[in-house]
């Protein structure tokens, strides 16, 4: 029997646990324990961003190292008692990063692939070569997006972020990021065609 | 954060000691702010105690630089009075020698007449160093008071008194 493939709640999004207050206190204050738990709780989710925006061949892990760098150094200004999510402000410091480095070294093209292999619960072969299919398929059309629109996709289809959190993030209005996100799903709609169907 | 997503376009998986290789680096960023921070300290105080001495010397300079001003153009307002007084009295001897001749040159009398030629050859005299003075120029006349006129012990028609 094969085993169905990516349903249309396939693609439910998990948003990222946040870590304790009292961790990032400790953080504020120098504790490398707890920055050390902080890094180990966030670095998935950075890692899942940059490799995503930048494809696996980009320098991910120095990108991703800079930004703990940065936001450790800028850890003592965050309001732990305040509204904003220290993923999302991560998340915030990742994507400024990644446009530094764009401007610094422009790219015309990207190419997205699958770096490893997808984890699938199954053992069946055929379901394990149609996610295969699919994510690749996916990988490929998200990397021929515009840098914004790529970007608008991953935080929020991927990461599961509001509009607002999405325009705070790129620095647009929500109206802009509402749009960055509708063309990049048409755009992924032309490209994958009947494939498009399944993520939805 | 562990989607399904996940399972379908797998993201990369950080390396084992990435967060221990974060602590390390971010302790050393700080030690290297601290280290870049007490360098600019180094570098900004001395850098500021020179500027200021030089203000401060700068300043004082053209302090005394306008007080030394100020007192030449004193000194210089000075002379050009003394040397103005000087031609003046030079210009009134002139003429007081012109009527001494005038007088000498209409005199019958022989007493009359010693008379005035002692007192135009001293008058002469007189003119040679006032003259003598002016024509030498203001630095030269700083300090030059001319000679009072002195009272004469001269008893009237003495012919060999101012010689």
């Amino acid at each position: 029997m094969v085993a169905a493939p990516a349903s249309p709640k396939a693609c439910t999004v998990t948003r990222h646990p946040e870590i304790q207050a009292s961790v990032i206190e400790q953080c504020q204050q120098g504790n490398p324990a707890a920055i050390h738990a902080f890094v180990q709780h966030h670095q998935r989710l950075v890692f899942a961003f940059l490799g995503r925006l930048l494809g696996e061949n980009a320098a991910v892990e120095d990108l991703a190292q800079e930004v703990f760098v940065r936001a450790i150094r800028a850890l003592p200004r965050f309001d732990v008692r305040g509204t904003a999510r220290v993923s999302t402000w991560l998340l915030t410091i990742a994507s400024r990063l990644v446009l530094d480095e764009k401007r610094r070294a422009p790219q015309t093209s990207m190419t997205l692939e699958l770096g490893y292999s997808p984890s699938v619960p199954s053992d069946n072969p055929e379901a394990i070569r149609h996610r295969k299919e699919l994510g690749q398929a996916l990988s490929q059309a998200v990397g021929r997006l515009s840098h914004e629109q790529r970007e608008a996709f991953i935080l929020a289809e991927i990461h599961g972020l509001s509009m607002e959190e999405l325009a705070e993030i790129t620095r647009v209005a929500v109206g802009t990021a509402k749009a960055r996100l509708s063309r990049a799903r048409e755009r992924l709609r032309e490209v994958l065609g009947p494939l498009w169907e399944e993520f939805q | 954060m562990t989607s399904r997503w996940d399972a379908l376009w797998p993201a990369r998986e950080p390396s084992e000691d990435f967060a221990l290789r974060v602590v390390v680096e971010s302790v050393q960023a700080r030690a290297r702010s601290k280290s870049r921070v007490r360098w600019l300290f180094a570098a900004i105080v001395p850098s500021l105690c020179l500027a200021l001495a030089t203000g401060v010397s700068f300043r004082r300079h053209q302090e005394d630089a306008s007080k030394r001003a100020a007192i030449l153009e004193a000194q210089r307002k000075e002379t050009e009075d003394r040397l103005r007084r000087l031609q003046s009295e030079f210009e009134a001897a002139v003429r007081h020698e012109r009527e001494l001749q005038l007088s000498l040159a209409n005199a019958n009398d022989e007493v009359v007449r010693t008379k005035l030629q002692s007192e135009l050859e001293q008058q002469r005299a007189r003119m040679q160093a006032a003259g003598r003075s002016v024509r030498s120029g203001a630095g030269s006349a700083v300090g030059w008071v001319p000679a009072a006129k002195k009272a004469s012990k001269c008893s009237p028609g003495d012919p060999l008194c101012g010689k």
